[in-house]
């Protein structure tokens, strides 16, 4: 498994340097804020779509069950760095790093996490959006592993995290009624929900 | 230290990005849902004018500076999210009352919640709240 992941890790990084043009696009892509702030402004967005009332209100928990979800698995990423401190690709072997040195462990990839934790929130509320939601989480995971800071497997095993704290982030808002539900009507009484 | 903010620069040019695509944000979901109130660009042009202005700021963001470097911490980001999603929603609500003209669409009082801001301004609609 682990040689597994290192050869694909291999393939991948292994095509950093040879095309100017696709180093350009991963080191835009891959810094820690332009796709997590694309898709959070997606969500932000959100809230105040809708034609109805009760469509509205749908969305409106959809973004706050996205919140708890992300707040879910990133609190499991960091036990999880904290369990498994798996030291970095460039740290145990010769990769081309085109990206700073992150001094956080490697498993599982935080920013993996948050992406899909957040294109999951943004397909509940819009599938066509969710879909490119889906595709700039994807390429902001994968080029983690082109530029030489994340081995393949630390960026599924992240995505999945990611997926299952935005898939368990309903059932808590569910849990936690009647909070949302006041948080909701405090909005709607200032008029923003 | 989770919340040390160390790159100055970073922190400015991270808050500015955020707050432009916020606005940008609001005005595609104010055309799209008709909400007036909401609105600074008029609807026709509400969804061109929030994507044009996104993909600017993106393009600024991104060719501004090099950003692939140590900086804001994850909770960094959230705090400073909060804050230029919230001075978007303030900057645009304020601007679509100042711009607003009485009487220039349908109206329809007994509407709550954001639905009101299809038919009335942010300020018509807190000064309602106190006469009701």
């Amino acid at each position: 498994m682990e040689s597994l992941d290192r050869t694909l890790f291999s393939l991948i990084n292994g095509l950093a340097g040879r095309s100017p043009w696709l180093d350009r696009l991963a080191l835009a892509l891959v810094n820690d804020y332009l796709v997590p702030a694309l898709l959070a402004v997606a969500l932000f967005g959100g809230w105040f779509l809708g034609h109805s009332r009760l469509e509205r209100e749908r969305l409106q928990r959809g973004v706050l069950a996205t919140i708890v979800g992300v707040f879910l698995s990133n609190s499991a990423t960091f036990l999880l760095n904290l369990l498994f401190p798996r030291p970095r690709p460039f740290h145990v072997q010769d990769v081309n790093l085109l990206f700073y040195q992150p001094t956080d462990p490697s498993f599982p990839s935080n920013p993996a996490v948050v992406g899909f934790a957040l294109a999951l929130g943004v397909w509940s509320l819009n599938r066509r959006l969710g879909t490119l939601a889906f595709a700039l989480a994807t390429v902001f995971a994968v080029s983690r592993v082109y530029v030489g800071v994340a081995y393949p497997s630390d960026v599924m095993v992240g995505a999945i995290l990611g997926l299952l704290g935005s898939a368990i982030g309903p059932r808590v808002v569910r849990w936690t009624e009647p909070l949302p539900t006041r948080f909701l009507g405090w909005c709607r009484r200032w008029y923003l929900a | 230290m989770l919340l040390n903010f160390v790159a100055e620069q970073l922190v400015r040019d991270y808050f500015i990005f955020v707050y432009l695509l916020c606005l940008s944000a609001l005005q595609l979901a104010a055309a799209r849902s008709g909400l007036r109130g909401l609105a600074i660009v008029p609807a026709p042009w509400g969804v061109a004018a929030g994507l044009l202005f996104a993909l600017t700021d993106v393009v600024w963001f991104v060719s501004s500076a090099d950003r692939n470097t140590i900086g804001l911490a994850g909770w960094e980001q959230f705090l400073l999210f909060l804050m230029g999603s919230a001075a978007a929603l303030l900057t645009s609500l304020a601007i679509s009352s100042l711009l607003w003209r009485p009487g220039s669409g349908p109206t329809d009082p007994v509407q709550d919640g954001v639905e009101a801001l299809r038919y009335m301004s942010y300020w018509e609609a807190l000064a309602s709240r106190r006469t009701h």
